[in-house]
Parts: C-alpha cells; structure tokens; sequence
C-alpha cells in the first residue's frame, strides 16, 4: 500500500503544480488512496464490515446449502474480472439461485490489462484470473490476498501437476482454473512425416516452407527457438538468445505469418500446414463439427513445450473476500467443474471433475497429455530486467523479418 | 468578358466534363465496392453452421439465436450504443464551440492551444488509455475524496468522460475545415436586415455548419462505437463495452456471433437511415407515421414488459422508470395520431398504404430493438 | 445579460472556448503530464514504474542511440528505432496519399448528387464502419487470402494462372488502413467540398482556363482546408495504428503502433513506451503545424 501513497503524492503533487502552484490544496491532501480499504486483512474468514448478512432464497437442504459455506456471511454481488467466455453462463446462474450472490463479470485481453488495472487502484474487483507468470509477479508486488483453503475445501481435488508450482510453491494465493499447452498443429493429410520435433518449424530448407505460422508472442516465439536449440525457456543469456533471434530471422522467409489470433483458420483453410498454437485452438481445428477440418493434429515436441495455467484469485482490498472465495470453491465441485470444463473447451486442473467429463475429451492427448509428456513442459516464468533483453531481440527480429 | 481571356473552347469543356463525370462515377464504384466487399464476406460468415469466421462450411442461423441469448454480449452492445450516443452529442457540441472560437476570434496563446487540440489524435491509444486510468484513480479520485467527500468510481461515466475527450478534436478539425474561408458577407447580410447575433447564427451560420457538424458528429460516433483500448483501462467493475468483449475473445477466436451483432447493428443502421431519409423526402406524413411506429413500438414493448417486472425478487427501481417511459410513448402516440390522420386524408391511396406500411416497419423495428437491447 | 453578451467579445469568446479547453486540459493534459512523468523514470520490475521513481533520460537515449542500452547485442544498429518510425511514416504517407486520391474525388461525386442522395450516399460511407473493427478486418483479410474472393475471382476469369501474395506483407499492410482510415478522409473533404461553388469553374472555363487549370486553381485551393483536415485525420492516426499492421501484414511488419503497445503489454516497459508516444507526438505534431501552417497560408493567398 505504501507504494501506492507515493505514486499519489508525486501525481497529485505534479499536477498542483501544473495549475500553477495557486491553490491551497497540499499534496498531503491525497494521502489516503482510495484503494486503502478496510479489507486489508490477509485472511477474509469474517465478512467485512460493509456486508450485510442477507436472506437468500437457497434451498436448505444440507448438501446444497453446504455449498454456499456460511451464508449470513455473504454478500449480495460479487466482481469477476476474468477473460471472456471463460465460465459456463449457466454456473453463475446457478450459484445466484442456490446462493443469492450475483456473479458480475467483465473482462480483459491480457494479463498486463489486468496488471495494470489493480495497480492503478481504485477497481475493486473480487476474483481476478491471472496466469502462471501474473500470478509470479503479484504475489511479489503484494496484490494478492492469501486464501483460507478451509473455505476452498475442493483445492483436494486438483491434480498434483497443477498445483505448488513455481509461482505459488505452497499454493497460498490462487486456485487452479484451467491449463494447457503450446506446441504446434500439423495438417497430417499434407504432411506425412510427422516427428515431435522443434526442427518441423525450424528446418530451413523445411519442404513446408511458406506454410508455416508462428505465433506472435515475444515470449512464445522465442521460447520455441531457444527450446529448439536446447536451451531453457526461460533463458536469459545474451549469446543465446541471439542465436534464438538468427534463427528466427533465417526461419522467417518460410513463415506465412505471426500469428495469434486467425492462425488456427490458417491451418484449416490449407493456407499453412505447421502452426505455433495454444491447445484450445488446435483442438478445435481438428474437430468438424467446430469448423475444424479432419487429420489436423497437435504435437508436444520433444525438445519441450510451454505449459500455462490460469487462476482464480483474491486480490489485495476485494470487498467480499469471502464470498468470493465461496465461489472459487463452488466452481471447483466435480459437476460443477465438468460442466464449465465443457463449456470452455480447456483442461481442467480438477482430478475429481474427470468422472464426469466425457471420456472421449479426457482420452484427447493434446487437452490430457499423458505422464511421460509431463516432463517436457516448461513454465514461462518473469525473467525481470532481462525482458527487456527479450523485448530488443524480438524488436530487432521484427526489423529484420519485415525487411 | 475582357478580349485577353478567350473562353476556353466550349466543346472541349464540355467532352472534358463528360470523361471527368465518367471517371468520377468509376471511382465512386469502385470505392464503394471496395468497402462494401469485406460487409458482405462479414455478413455471409454470420451466417456459417459452425464457429469459423474463414471457412464457410454451410448456412445456418444459429449464430443469431446464439447471440439472442449472450446477456452479456447485448449488455456490452448496449453499453456501448449508450456511450456513443451521448459522446456524439457532448463531443459535438463542444468541438463545433471550439471551432467557433478558433476560427473567429484572436487571442494569446491561439497557436498553442490549437496544437493542444491536436495532440489527442496524435497520441497512441494505449497511452491515453494508460494516462486516463492512473489520472482517474491516482489523481482525481483521492482529490475528490479529499475535497468534497465523494468517493470516486469509473464505471460506464468515466468511459464516456473518455471518449468525450478524444473525440473532440475530430469534431473540432472537421467543423474548422468547413469554417476555413467562410464566406461571413452572409452573416453581414443577416445583420443588415436587422437579425441579431443569435438569429443570425441560428438561422444562416448553422445551417451553413451542417454538413461539417454531421461529418463530425459521425466519425466521434463511429470512433466511440468501435473504441477499445481507452475503454479497457477506463471501464468500471459493472460494465463493459462490445469492444472490450470482442477483443477478450481474440485468445478464444472471435466466433459468428460477433459478424451476426454486427450485421443486426448494420441492417438497423442502415434501416433507420433509409427510413428516416425516406421520410424527409416524403414530408411531413411519413416523419409523423415514424414517430408514431417507433412510439408504438417501444410503448407495446414497454405493456408486454410490465407484469413480469412485478414478479417477486424481479422489481428495481431503473427497470421499471425505463419501462414507464417507454409506456408514456406509447401514450403520446394519441396526439401525434389525430394529425396524422388529419393529413392522410390529404393524400391519395398509394400515399396511405406507404404511411400505413411506414409504421408498420418502424413500430416493429423499435419493438424488436427494444426486446434485444433492453431486456 | 443578453445585451452584455452580444456586445462583449472577449465574453463571447470565453464561453465559446472554456467547454472544449477545460475538457482537454482536465481529462488529455493532466493525463499527459503523468505520462510525461513515466518517461523520465526507470521501469519497474513489475511493469508500471519503479517505486520510489529513479529519474533517468535513459528511455530517450535508447530511442535514438539503441546501441546505447546494458542489452545491447554484437551487432546492435543504432538507428532500430528511428527506422521503424521512419519505416511507419513512409506507411503513412502512402496510405494518406490513396485515402486523398480515392476520397476526394468520390467526395466531389457525392457533393453533386441531389440533396437527399447525399445525405444518402454520405451515411452509406460511414455504416460499414459501424460494424465492428476486428470482423471487418478478418473479413478485409478473407477478400485477399490466397483463396480468397480477389483471388478466386481473378483465377475463374483466368487472368492470373498462380493465386497472387496479396496477404501477409506491406501491400496488405496498405490496404488495411486505406480501408480503415478512408471515412476519416471522405468525411472533412466533403464537408470542405459540398460548399464549393461549381459556377466558379464555368465562369474559370469562360475565362479561358482548362479544366485542369480550372481544378487547380480554383477548385483545389478553395477545398484545400478539407484535404488538410484529411491529411491530418489519416496521415496521423495511422503512423501510430498497431492492430492493422498486425493482422494484415502477418506480424512481420512492426510499425511504431506495435512498437509503443508492446511496451504497455507483454514487455510491461512503461516508461520507454511513455518517451517513444511523447517523441511520436512531438515529431507528427511538429510536422503537421508546419504543414497546416503553409497550407493555410496558401489557401489565404489563393483567395
């Protein structure tokens, strides 16, 4: 909190003097920010203040009611800060009726959005849904309020893959949401000799040149190249990345296009046959009945691949705390879990969800890989002063592809 | 006409004049084709059975029955038709004032401030966006909080607050344009046969305003509509803008559903438009049978609305003030229909069958647009 | 009251201009003094700034000497950012060039129709905008994909044998934002344009001018103040414009757009995002005042 009194005073302080020092006002006058709430307390297990206790119309048989924890303790509406169509509809229908909380949700495009966003102050949203490596960096920065697993009792149920990771070790902070993946798609009805290798995408006299698509993600892409030569993702050293960066620029002349968003209809209109890309989208671009076309499929390479996760969190100064953590818990019950993972199409992190999905998704290796694939897979974490290195090596690669 | 500037030969203006028209007609076509291409490969994608926006695989309506039911991308679509309506009039206003002011009178410091006005178009959106948002809950809000007590929040106000200000200087370089070399003989004019300053530019300023006025009242319209990244960083926690949602979803892949708003957002545009053109044509008939058909629409609305509002748990106070106004439309619709009747008896039968038919189309527009955007 | 208004100019001028300057002077200037603020500080681990600020005019140096940064490679030019921006400018330009050359004469079409067809035809320039940004520009890419309707419609009349490479490089990267960036265009040239007085050509005929002649100078110079709100409403917007550049050009053409939204994104670097809007903005403004101001002189002189 105290960084934040700072960032007041030297604005306010700015701008009183941009009009012209004339007024009376001190900077000390904007002392207290308004992100300074009472809902500073690390563990929410008493509603704040501000809540009412409140009539619901839950139903009051035990196993319902139960899911709702202490309900003289919620309040009447919670804030979701979440990327869109990321929860089933019907779930927040769902808990408003058994609960009588409403869920309001908006959204954002990107992790930084969001950082940004708590940072500045002032929004006062209950759950937020950062990644892996957001969740690495508000824990450092102290935006995130740590979580009482008493409420969150369905935390049992996640698998061991998914949780105590790097960037919550004793997982204290976030709930497990959903994860996955980011390899590359293959259109097997052209390419027929599929290895799980990097050196598909980086071969330079590659037969598939000019059908190629990378994402255009600075971390993504240069993650790809420097597995491919053998280095860690996370790598910071100058000499590697630059030969990350020589390979990019001698692969580019067979890239169609970096491409994040419209890759996956690339690969399904033919106009590429290898595609960089996220599990989501390369498990809908082999699946016809989602407009995807049949023999598309995804390759985790040897080499390594990335793993991301995302995660429901509390953010530092949320008003209901502990509602909010009422339905970070509701949403992690087996059904409930299952539903939503359909919905969304991803992974879920709930072992105990995975008697209620569909077996033909859980044998689907791309959403589900199977253990041995487990080591390979390599978190993106914050590499700190050293992004900026990454951010040059992507800029001059940029430069030089486009020229 | 004086010896030493023979008329340029008649035949050759008039063979000049003819290829200029054929060219000009030409260039018409093919910018509004070149336009209009990308609506219609939109338009045809709205319509595609499964949920790629590049492949057509087969017809199918579903995306619009799918987009029915998304509250919260209709939420969104509201919230962001209510933004831009009023940024368009705020940002309108203003901006023509400004031009006023710039363009007539001299003053200290006019080059600098002119340049000011420029800046907000210069300026990345992502920097505004991030300026906005530590201004608002770094700076203003403390200062309110500290001054009147008031506890300040962005929401759907601070959004349009926003908008308002980039929006401005769009205004202001369009209204400015049409104001440069303004021919004032027409305002001396005026004053000589004794109109005084407000007459004179109520009636011949402004309507000599128009065209720029429209022009930049449709671009700070069309700016806000599709604005996304100001509106990211200056948005509340209750409510988002149709940007913001199409935008999230890009990590998703964007769906038909978003081609299906934009065509319903284009045919009602451009029904609206047409409609409302047709009835400046047609005279003062056909613009009172569209007030009457959207009046009528919006009051049925509004009727139908009413007894599920008073289910119980279902009663807020916003929901039902907006459905008694749109009740109270429908109650108007008495006045305006007494003389319109008096002046379709006036015309003859193909007149009353296109009156009749004016507010048939219109009441059923407003109601239909009512049902998507209100309930 | 009413009397005191009329009479006193400074008044009127007053409450004319205290609504649009204050308005920009709360919500754009105050704003911009924070990031001005930002891009004289060191960057944050986190993103945002680092806290309490270190001042530095290192985020200035690097634009123009990107050599002189701590991660700077063996082979650093020196001159990366300053060719992306010229790179963007000369991008610019050019779609400035086609947005004026398609839209002034279409403005000039329009402006002769009768007076409902223009209303008309003005507002059919302005929906398709209304649809929303990212479709319109996926469907943009759909007309010029390798199969695309361009394409396709050019193969079935086979004048071309091979599809050609419309997508993915600074061709498309043009037509994007001459899409994109024509209404603001059309909108300020047909406001300047439907004013004009089409007698004065004839009587220029009469004088003896050709049509050419007559276009340029007495057309041309009266409309002038329209193309320079054109030029400005385009030529400015889109040196800065990212998303476009993106899609159409397959991510290989960086543009200073791309550039500075990286920083506030992925590369969470503030305070260099912050000092390259600030010289963006200084650069575009100081060649824009120059412009309008010679522009403007002219039109004077013209009259």
């Amino acid at each position: 909190m105290k960084k934040y009194l700072n960032y007041t005073i030297i604005i306010a302080s700015m701008i009183l003097a941009a009009c012209g020092g004339g007024e009376t006002q001190t900077p000390a006058a904007t002392e207290m920010p308004v992100t300074e709430l009472p809902a500073t307390e690390a563990l929410a297990t008493e509603a704040p203040a501000t809540e009412a206790p409140q009539a619901t119309e839950a139903p009051t048989d035990g196993e319902t009611a139960e899911r709702c924890g202490d309900t003289s303790q919620l309040a009447d509406e919670i804030f979701l800060y979440t990327w869109v169509e990321y929860i089933d509809p019907a779930i927040k229908d769902q808990f408003e009726q058994e609960c009588g909380v409403k869920v309001t949700e908006t959204n954002f495009d990107s992790n930084e959005t969001l950082l940004a966003t708590l940072q500045a102050g002032g929004a006062d949203y209950d759950i937020v849904v950062p990644s892996d490596y957001m969740v690495q960096i508000m824990v450092d920065e102290g935006m995130l309020m740590e979580l009482d697993y008493d409420v969150i009792s369905n935390i049992q149920n996640m698998e061991g893959l998914n949780v105590n990771q790097y960037f919550d070790p004793d997982q204290k902070y976030t709930v497990p949401y959903f994860w996955g993946t980011s390899g590359f798609a293959v259109d097997t009805n052209v390419v027929t000799d599929v290895q799980e290798s990097w050196s598909m995408m980086f071969d330079p006299d590659s037969p598939y040149c000019g059908q190629i698509s990378m994402l255009d993600d600075e971390r993504e892409t240069i993650g790809a190249a420097l597995m491919y030569l053998g280095y860690s993702i996370n790598d910071t050293d100058p000499a590697h990345l630059e030969e990350a960066k020589n390979l990019l620029i001698e692969q580019s002349k067979c890239v169609k296009a970096y491409d994040s968003q419209t890759n996956d209809d690339l690969i399904i209109s033919g106009e590429t046959v290898l595609a960089h890309m996220w599990t989501g989208d390369a498990i809908l671009a082999g699946l016809p009945d989602y407009g995807g076309r049949e023999g598309i499929t995804y390759v985790i390479p040897q080499e390594g691949c990335t793993i991301w996760q995302d995660n429901m969190a509390v953010p530092v100064g949320a008003p209901n705390a502990y509602t909010a953590m009422v339905f970070m818990n509701y949403v992690h019950y087996p059904e409930i879990a299952a539903q939503n993972a359909e919905f969304v199409g991803y992974g879920t992190p709930n072992a105990a969800a995975k008697e209620s999905i569909d077996p033909d998704i859980l044998a689907d290796e791309s959403i589900y890989p199977p253990a041995e694939v487990e080591s390979r897979l390599q978190w993106i974490e914050d590499v700190g002063e050293a992004l900026e290195l990454y951010d040059r090596i992507w800029t001059e690669f940029k430069a030089a592809a486009g020229s | 006409m004086s010896p030493q500037f023979p008329a340029y030969p008649r035949q050759q203006v008039r063979l000049a004049s003819r290829i200029g028209n054929w060219l000009l007609g030409t260039n018409a076509a093919l910018v509004f084709g070149f336009i209009y291409l990308p609506v219609l490969v939109l338009i045809v994608f709205s319509f595609n059975n499964t949920r790629s926006v590049a492949l057509f695989t087969g017809f199918s309506t579903e995306w619009y029955t799918s987009l029915a039911q998304n509250e919260e991308l209709l939420d969104a679509a509201r919230n962001s038709l209510l933004v831009g309506l009023v940024t368009t009039i705020v940002a309108t206003v203003i901006g023509t004032l400004t031009a006023l002011a710039m363009e007539r009178y001299r003053f200290r410091l006019r080059t600098t401030f002119d340049a000011n006005l420029y800046l907000p178009i210069v300026i990345p959106e992502i920097v505004m966006g991030i300026a906005l948002l530590l201004f608002f809950n770094q700076a203003l809000f403390p200062f309110l909080q500290n001054t009147v007590g008031i506890r300040g929040t962005t929401g759907l106000h601070t959004i349009t607050i926003s908008h308002i200000a980039f929006d401005i200087p769009f205004v202001y370089v369009i209204v400015r344009a049409r104001l440069a070399d303004f021919d004032r003989t027409l305002e001396e004019a005026a004053a000589d046969l004794g109109a005084d300053e407000w007459q004179t530019f109520q009636r011949v300023t402004l309507p000599l305003l128009m065209p720029g006025i429209i022009g930049g009242a449709l671009m700070a319209f069309t700016l806000s509509l599709d604005d996304y990244l100001i509106t990211a960083f200056t948005k509340g926690i209750r409510e988002q803008t149709m940007p913001l949602y199409i935008y999230s979803l890009v990590r998703r892949g964007v769906t038909p559903e978003i081609n299906a708003l934009s065509t319903a957002l284009l045919v009602g545009s451009i029904g609206l438009v047409g409609l409302s053109l047709t009835a400046q044509n047609g005279g003062p008939l056909y613009t009172k049978g569209m007030s009457i058909g959207a009046a009528l629409g919006l009051g049925l609305f509004g009727l139908f609305s009413l007894p599920a509002l008073f289910a119980p748990g279902a009663l807020t106070v916003g929901a039902l003030v907006v459905r008694l106004i749109l009740l109270a439309a429908f109650i108007w619709i008495w006045r305006l229909y007494k003389s319109f009747l008096e002046e379709l008896a006036e015309v003859n039968t193909p007149g009353k069958i296109l009156a009749w038919i004016t507010i048939f189309i219109t009441a059923t527009a407003a109601f239909l647009s009512a049902v998507l955007l209100l309930s | 009251m009413l009397k005191f208004f009329r009479r006193n100019k400074a008044f009127q001028l007053f409450s004319l201009i205290t609504p649009g300057a204050l308005w920009i002077f709360l919500f754009f200037n105050l704003p911009l003094l924070i990031v001005l603020f930002i891009s004289f500080v060191e960057r944050g681990r986190a993103g945002s700034i680092k806290l309490p600020p270190v001042y530095t005019i290192e985020n200035y140096r690097q634009l123009f000497n990107a050599c002189a940064s701590q991660f700077a490679g063996p082979e650093c030019d020196p001159l990366l950012y300053i060719g992306i921006f010229g790179h963007s400018v000369r991008i610019a330009l050019v779609v400035t060039l086609w947005c004026i050359l398609l839209g002034y004469p279409l403005s000039y079409f329009i402006s002769r129709q009768k007076q409902i067809w223009r209303d008309a035809l003005m507002v059919l320039v302005i929906i398709p905008f209304w649809t929303n940004f990212l479709v319109r520009t996926y469907a943009l890419k759909q007309v010029l994909a390798t199969e695309g309707l361009l394409n396709s419609f050019f193969m079935g009349l086979h004048l071309i044998n091979q599809p050609l490479d419309l997508l993915f490089n600074e061709f498309a990267v043009v037509v994007g934002l001459v899409y994109g960036y024509l209404p603001f265009a059309i909108l300020p040239m047909y406001a300047s344009i439907e004013k004009f007085d089409h007698t004065l050509m004839e009587a220029a005929a009469d004088l003896g001018a050709s049509p050419r002649r007559a276009f340029l100078r007495v057309m041309l110079p009266m409309t002038l103040p329209g193309v320079i709100a054109a030029l400005v409403l385009v030529f400015v917007p889109v040196v800065g414009a990212f998303i476009t550049p993106d899609i159409m050009g397959g991510g290989k053409i960086e543009m200073i757009g791309t550039l500075i939204n990286r920083q506030f994104g992925v590369s969470r670097n503030w305070p260099f995002g912050s000092s390259m809007s600030l010289m963006l903005m200084l650069m575009v403004l100081i060649g824009v005042i120059a412009y309008f101001r010679s522009g403007g002189e002219e039109t004077r002189r013209a009259m």
